[in-house]
């Protein structure tokens, strides 16, 4: 295979709730893709007071989050799966 | 059950208003279910906000035996459409959340015994105190205190379960030993948003958020009943079923669940030490409001040896120096506590930044008011000193204290 084969694969966004359908490089890392998804304005950087969100790439069929490191050819990822973005939440309700 | 009691053995009555039937009687039709378990459990909340609320009443409702409360705030108009403790005429009375909860899960059930500190997880709660619960229960506000319940609890070797809400989102991690740690998660944006807050002086501006954040009783309630789920298994030593090592984050709004394995423990932590018991030192003569001087002859006879220093994890500021005036303060007071407040006194003009000039991170024989106790230097009662000696490094409990732990 090589770097430049791509696949589809479904995102869908906690909380907005958007699914979208994106093609992404089989040998992507988890922090690129977090990071092409961010730039694209799907989800938020910061929460209303300003406080960073850290998100996970979360890969629901086998139950793990898609590392920084890690890419979708690592994991086994295959067309057509679908992946949740996430953000880890702080808030406790105060 | 209808056994008569041994002669050494204590009566435990439980209140059942009169009637004859178990709290929990209920419950205990499940085959797995361990009424004395249950009833002598020890259960740490730290903060009594939405989701502590949702969590000291399962918990009450459980018949969980003692909870111990940790929270630093005053009830506002603004908790109450999430607190299901709190009451209108709650606002603005010269009592703290911790408290005010206490009392009102007594009244759900009167056979819960409960102790409460107001204050901040991040000073004013011995290592002994939670050394001595079956479970944490985090439901927090931020990651500075989530940080310092991992640190606490990896040393204690206690499960500690963290619940986090937002609109109608939510999440749980239960962190264990081993199988998962707080710290070890934290990317480099968590450790910058971490820096920055510590940086506040105010316990509130490093703990609280600005109620900007939408939170709901819907999501509160869900994630709360998880932890306290969680809880409960726990304490029954149920370590198979447990969702330690794993993460679980909803979303309501879209119907989405997703349960996940938490990220690998790394080889590298600062959470990573867990006291063994053999390592610690029960020192029954040490009490936290001893004079430093007493306590740190009692140390050098002790350990034999005259280098004895007492490490903290935080700053005892010595001195302050207001910056526009210039002019320098002598001053003994732990930087956590030193909030906005406190600074006022030294402003020379309203506003004025004060700085420190001086300040020790340790303890030793050179402090410059041994008289002091070590209460007054920020050191809880129970707390488990670290001491170092010329040769090793040392953890020696203030045991002495141990009337402390007091469920009422
Ligand atoms: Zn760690």
């Amino acid at each position: 295979m090589s770097n430049s084969e791509v696949m589809g694969i479904v995102v869908r966004v906690m909380p907005s709730g958007d699914e979208l359908e994106v093609e992404l490089p089989i040998y992507s890392t988890g922090k690129e893709i977090k990071e092409e998804l961010l730039a694209a304005e799907v989800a938020p950087r910061v929460d209303p007071e300003g406080n960073p969100y850290v998100y996970d790439l979360i890969f629901k069929r086998k139950n793990v989050s898609i590392g920084d490191s890690k890419t979708l050819f690592d994991l086994q990822i295959q067309e057509g799966d679908t992946l949740y973005l996430a953000p880890r939440l702080v808030p406790g309700g105060k | 059950m209808g056994d008569k009691p041994k002669k050494s053995q204590k009566l435990k009555l439980e209140n059942t208003g009169g009637q004859k039937e178990h709290w929990d009687d209920t419950f205990r039709l499940m085959s797995w279910w361990d009424a004395d378990r249950v009833k002598d459990a020890k259960v740490m909340v730290v903060g009594a906000g939405a989701l502590g609320n949702e969590v000291l009443k399962n918990l009450a409702l459980m018949n969980v035996g003692s909870i111990f409360i940790v929270d630093f705030d005053t009830i506002e108009y603004a908790n109450l459409c999430r607190s299901v403790l709190f009451r209108t005429e709650d606002i603005n009375k010269n009592r703290f959340k911790c408290e005010i909860a206490g009392d009102r899960i007594k009244d759900i059930n009167p056979n819960v015994k409960v102790q409460t500190i107001n204050g901040d997880i991040m000073i004013d709660v011995g290592l002994g105190v939670m050394r001595r619960m079956d479970v944490i229960i985090g439901c927090l506000d931020n990651r500075i205190a989530r940080l310092f319940i991992n640190r606490y609890a990896y040393k204690v070797g206690k499960v500690w379960i963290d619940g986090a809400i937002e609109n109608l989102s939510g999440q749980l991690n239960v962190y264990k030993n081993g199988k998962s740690c707080y710290e070890c998660a934290l990317t480099n944006v968590d450790w910058e948003n971490i820096r920055f807050k510590m940086g506040c002086a105010d316990i509130a501006q490093r703990n609280s958020t600005q109620g900007r954040v939408p939170t709901t009783p819907i999501s509160s309630s869900i994630i709360a009943a998880m932890q306290v789920q969680e809880a409960i298994k726990v304490i029954h030593g149920n370590e198979k079923q447990s969702m330690a090592g794993e993460q679980f984050k909803y979303d309501g709004m879209n119907n989405w669940i997703i349960q996940f394995q938490s990220e690998p423990v790394r080889e590298e932590c600062d959470s990573h030490y867990e006291i063994k018991e053999e390592e610690l030192t029960h020192a029954k003569e040490l009490r936290s409001d001893m004079k430093i001087g007493d306590c740190l002859t009692w140390l050098e006879k002790h350990f034999d040896d005259k280098e004895i220093s007492i490490q903290l994890n935080y700053k005892i500021i010595l001195e302050i120096a207001s910056m526009n005036s210039e002019i320098s303060h002598d001053i003994v007071i732990p930087e956590p506590h030193f909030s906005d407040h406190m600074q006022t006194p030294y402003q020379k003009e309203p506003g004025e930044p004060i700085g420190i000039t001086k300040y020790v991170d340790m303890i030793d024989k050179d402090f410059p008011n041994l008289e002091m106790t070590l209460k007054e230097v920020g050191i809880p009662p129970l707390h488990i000193l670290t001491v170092e000696t010329s040769e090793d490094t040392y953890f020696v409990e203030l045991t002495g204290d141990e009337s402390f732990l007091n469920f009422k």
